[in-house]
């Protein structure tokens, strides 16, 4: 009887067994793309680092795809011809080899296959976004530009009546000098301390008793950032935990970023609708920096990496909207 | 006998290095940040009847799910989360502590019976309480608290929970299957307002420089600060140890001034 | 007629011959920069990374050079270090050529770990870089070791850290180019033993794969090279102090308050480097606040003593400008140009907006380029003036000042506004939003190309005496 049931089960389930199988594939493949893919390319999303996915299966055979998948070292070594210009294309960004296996490769080709559906072409790489023209120095930068170029022209000219004051050789009181050294050694002092104490509490750590309205975990890792509302904390969460392709903040909140890296060290540089700094924190692998930050403006804003994270580093870029 | 006094010390050291390693904050915790609690009536251990939001009205609360006749972890849970607020301090003026009944056959003289058990009859600051079946419904579910009776034993099958309320809403959640000191400390430490910039991913740094002190909320210095001490201490080790040789070489006699030192002189 | 040392000429040529090239390449990294040599941009990185480790180990063995010159007016430096240091660090330059040359490693000079390991270069050209900075950190540390050893044969560590002074005792007379340099060489040898142990670290990872914290490593990786170019600096301007005073006509003597200072220096300059790490929320913020208060303490001994000291000494002084005096006067200003960066961008909350901006390489290359590369060619002049004593024309070499300084402040100014407008460092193209950053760029390239016409005027005047040492050097 038991045997019956198994047969029959066997009877009903064969049939479906490749579609399930292929499934697999691609749910495995949809894991492997998020860990291994994502951070340079989409599928249907538009060009990033390398170019857009979506109907690569379409464009190149399926053979080329697998091979250029496992070993683009390899192929762009022996100068293959769409490997190369796809290197001349992007930048001259080179495809790293990745490690992957054959079968992997498969998986994720099934994967494309089933995310990029049958539109033949992809979206072309992006023209390059027209240059925007200079924006105003907000307060904070011009502040710090203009302290400066204060006390540097206050250096230089001291300097010059000293060097112009050779053309008049005299004897020089140095007990008279000492004296004044004596004042100014004061008076720089005091104005260090002042600038200490006057500074400090403008540090960006320890908020205490302060409750963030909203916590976003990033992971960064070489080319991209990527956005979550549960923490990912090695590239194993990839294609598991779910991520945000677009974030929305509400305007005057107050916003916990926990920043950490995968890979390398990156920086988490918070760009407002001015493109200037607003706030950054770096993004360590092995620690998380919590970076608490209050956005008024509304607008778009954009995430560079501050801290140099090899040849795609100024690539690397995410953003956000506050509304 | 020496080989395996040794083996007992590494076993020892290494449950112990196992324990230093925080585990960061897991993907079941990091899901109940910010949730609203819902607001229910309790009936406490001395029969008074209060809605939840009045223990977290003018400052935070710690809550722990728990029933009276769990032969398991509860009991033993509960003496370690007094134990643990006892050694982080700050109970009563930062926080207060609510062990909620999860079990809706406990009374309130099971719950007093329990708190007189663990020495927390009296204290102002613990709050032992049971709830009706609802409003039980509501708060398991709205913080994901797994709980299953088992009729056969007789007992419920859980795990343990420990979440800290702040006007409503969580601001941390422990999912404790295995207890763990220092995160339960750092908690407690956020309870009271402190600020904790610094939580490690786990088992990614190793001699590392700073850990957290959960029992002082202070961060203290670990055994990579040597490393980053040792070569300011070569430095003066160097700085003395040639300077004491050089000077014992010279006790014979003072070289001559080089024929540059003398034009410079000259030049005074 | 004072002959020329002849390592001191040596290295005078290495420096001469490596600064130009080196030089180039930071053209090269502006103008891919402005989005001009757009084919060759992969290269970017790998130039950055040569640019960087380049010009600070050619400025450090510069300064260091220097420093063995002036010692040799005292003591003796031995003469078979001198060679081992010559040599090192032509093997550790080779090594470094060749991986990124071949290899095309591109870790950035100060290869933040784990970098090294995980770009898109291969293995070993990682593993060259590392035993490149092996060679020249073994060597390095040989080198400053043994000019310890030559002031201790003369001083004691008390004198020549003038403790006597601050016991209020100005016999034995110790020239402040001495106390300055044996405390930048104590502080040496903190900062490469630091950079011994990085190196440690990344050799334990390759060997047996236990990974390092990436804290620590970065604390390390930034007291090692924070401290290597701040001593650097010292160097140089313990060189303006020796030399100086014979164009003034005027002495510029130690005493207690510059023993003070300097002793203040020796003991600030090992907390100074916390200020690399104010954006890692993870570290205490103790130490954060000590970063800031060391950064700004040790501004007040350097202006107070050593920039007010070297305006009194030239104020109403019967100067002798030459090129030398010219360089050192500017090289001081540049120093305090610099400084002032600095300062600003250790301030905690500026840095927030400053940190890895193009406000970092801005303030570093005021005070490296105008401040050190200046004060180290005053002193290289000098010395080869003095052997071949040949006509100076004033004229010329005003003109050779001049160039520099006019391409160098140009050049510092397009950094500063591209730092003030939030552009991030070491990008090799920028987007959309920060296409100003390439126009300053393409400015910066200009004046860039300016500064090294000044150089080659600079060459001329000081190669052809530089050759005719050559001929008498002992």
């Amino acid at each position: 009887m038991r045997y019956l049931a198994a047969v029959l089960l066997l009877c009903v389930l064969v049939p479906f067994a490749p579609a399930r199988a292929e499934n697999e594939a691609a749910d495995r493949g949809r894991i492997l793309f998020e860990q291994k893919c994502a951070s340079c390319h989409t599928i249907g999303g538009g060009a990033r680092v390398g170019p857009d996915l979506q109907g690569a299966h379409q464009r190149r055979s399926e053979e080329w795809l697998l091979r250029f998948v496992t070993e683009p070292d390899r192929m762009i070594a022996e100068k293959d011809e769409i490997a190369v210009r796809l290197v001349e294309q992007f930048n001259r960004i080179v495809m790293p080899n990745l490690g992957l296996q054959a079968s992997e490769a498969r998986e994720l080709l099934a994967h494309i296959k089933l995310v990029g559906g049958t539109q033949a072409a992809a979206a072309p790489p992006q023209p390059a976004a027209a240059p925007l023209p200079r924006p105003d120095l907000i307060a904070p930068q011009s502040i710090v530009l203009g302290v400066f170029l204060f006390v540097s022209a206050i250096i230089v000219l001291v300097f010059a009546w000293v060097g112009f004051s050779t053309r008049q050789p005299e004897e020089v009181n140095v007990k008279k000098a000492y004296g004044f050294r004596k004042a100014l050694f004061a008076t720089a002092s005091a104005v260090v301390v002042a600038t200490l104490v006057m500074t400090m509490p403008g540090a960006p750590y320890a908020v205490a008793s302060l409750k963030a309205d909203r916590i976003v975990y990033v992971a960064a890792r070489q080319f991209d950032f990527v956005f979550s509302d549960e923490p990912i904390t090695s590239a194993a969460d990839l294609g598991r935990i779910p991520t945000m392709r677009h974030l929305d903040l509400p305007a005057n909140a107050l916003v916990e970023f926990r920043v950490t890296s995968l890979d390398v060290n990156h920086g988490f540089g918070v760009y407002g609708p001015e493109r200037q700094l607003l706030a950054q924190t770096q993004a360590m692998p092995g620690y998380v920096n919590r970076l608490r930050v209050s956005l008024a403006q509304p607008g778009h804003y954009k995430v560079f990496c501050l801290e140099y994270c090899a040849a795609g580093h100024h690539a690397m870029q995410s953003g956000f909207d506050v509304k | 006998m020496g080989i395996r006094l040794l083996i007992g010390a590494c076993a020892v050291i290494l449950s112990l290095a196992a324990q230093g390693a925080a585990p960061g904050v897991s993907v079941q915790e990091s899901r109940l940040i910010d949730r609203a609690v819902p607001d229910i009536p309790l009936q406490l251990a001395d029969g008074r009847s209060v809605q939840i939001s009045e223990l977290w009205r003018d400052r935070p609360l710690l809550v722990t799910f728990f029933y009276r006749r769990c032969s398991g972890v509860c009991i033993p849970f509960l003496e370690w989360v007094r134990n643990a607020t006892r050694e982080a301090g700050g109970i009563g003026g930062d926080y207060r502590v609510l062990a909620l009944s999860f079990d809706d056959a406990d009374t309130a003289s099971d719950v007093a019976a329990q708190a007189a058990a663990l020495g927390l009859r009296d204290s102002p600051h613990w709050f032992f309480a049971v709830a009706n079946r609802e409003a039980l419904a509501r708060i398991t579910g709205a913080l994901d608290f797994w709980h299953r009776y088992d009729p056969a034993r007789r007992q419920y099958e859980h795990n343990a929970l420990i979440v800290g309320i702040e006007d409503g809403r969580v601001m941390r959640a422990l999912v404790a299957s295995g207890v763990e000191g220092g995160r339960m400390r750092e908690l407690v430490w956020e309870l009271r307002g402190s600020f904790i910039p610094f939580y490690a991913v786990p088992g990614q740094t190793a001699l590392s420089c700073f850990t957290f002190d959960a029992v002082s909320g202070e961060t203290r210095l670990d055994w990579g600060m040597l490393l980053l001490m040792l070569p300011a201490l070569l430095a003066l080790a160097a700085a003395v140890g040639i300077f004491a040789l050089g000077s014992r070489r010279n006790r014979g006699g003072m070289k001559t001034i080089a024929p540059g030192g003398a034009w410079i002189t000259s030049h005074r | 007629m004072r002959p020329a040392n002849s390592y001191t000429l040596y290295w005078m040529g290495v420096t001469f011959l490596l600064f130009p090239i080196l030089i180039l390449l930071g053209i090269y990294m502006r103008t891919v920069q402005a989005g001009g040599l757009a084919g060759t941009v992969t290269w970017f990185y790998p130039m950055m990374t040569l640019h960087g480790v380049g010009m600070v180990g050619v400025w450090y063995v510069a300064a260091m050079a220097c420093a063995a010159d002036i010692l040799g007016r005292y003591t003796e430096p031995s003469p078979a270090v001198r060679g081992l240091a010559l040599g090192g660090t032509l093997v550790g330059v080779l090594l470094l050529l060749a991986c990124v040359f071949l290899g095309k490693f591109a870790g950035g000079w100060y290869f933040l770990y784990p970098l090294p390991f995980k770009g898109e270069w291969p293995a070993w050209s990682a593993v060259a870089f590392l035993l490149s900075l092996t060679v020249l950190g073994a060597t390095w540390l040989v080198w400053t070791l043994d000019l310890l050893r030559a002031i201790a044969k003369k001083y004691t560590l008390t004198q020549a850290l003038g403790w006597h002074y601050l016991a209020g005792r100005d016999e034995p007379a110790i020239p402040p180019s001495i106390m300055i340099i044996t405390v930048s060489l104590i502080a040496g040898v903190a900062a490469l033993a630091a950079g011994v142990i990085v190196l440690v670290l990344f050799y334990q990872e390759l060997f047996t794969g236990a990974a390092s914290d990436a804290l620590m490593v970065k604390n390390l990786t930034f007291f090692f090279g924070h401290t290597l170019v701040n001593l650097a600096m010292y160097l140089g301007v313990a060189a303006a102090y020796e030399v100086l005073p014979q164009y003034a006509g005027r002495p510029w003597k130690a005493n207690k308050i510059v023993a003070i200072s300097w002793n203040t220096v020796l003991l600030i300059v090992l907390f100074a480097y916390f200020h690399h790490l104010y954006m890692d929320f993870v570290q205490p913020g103790t130490l954060q606040y000590i970063g800031q208060i060391a950064s700004y303490a040790s501004a007040i001994p350097a202006a107070v003593v050593t920039i007010f000291g070297a305006l009194l000494l030239v104020y109403r002084a019967r100067m002798r400008w030459n090129l030398a005096s010219l360089l050192f006067f500017l090289g001081l200003i540049g120093w305090a140009v610099g400084g002032m960066g600095a300062v600003i961008d250790s301030t905690i909350s500026a840095n927030v907006r400053l940190h890895n901006t193009l406000w970092v390489p801005a303030h570093f290359h005021t005070y490296m380029l105008a401040g050190l590369v200046f004060l180290v060619f005053a002193y290289f002049y000098h010395c080869s003036q003095e052997a071949a004593a040949e006509p100076e024309r004033a004229g010329r070499q005003k003109l050779v000042s001049v160039l520099m300084v006019a391409g160098a402040y140009g050049f510092f100014l397009m950094f500063y506004l591209s730092g003030a407008y939030s552009v991030p460092r070491r990008f090799a193209t920028y987007p959309a939003e920060l296409a100003h950053g390439g126009a300053f760029s393409a400015i910066a390239a200009v004046f860039a190309t300016v500064f090294l016409v000044g150089f080659l005027l600079y060459l001329a005047e000081t190669g052809s005496r530089w050759y005719k040492a050559m001929q008498t050097a002992s």
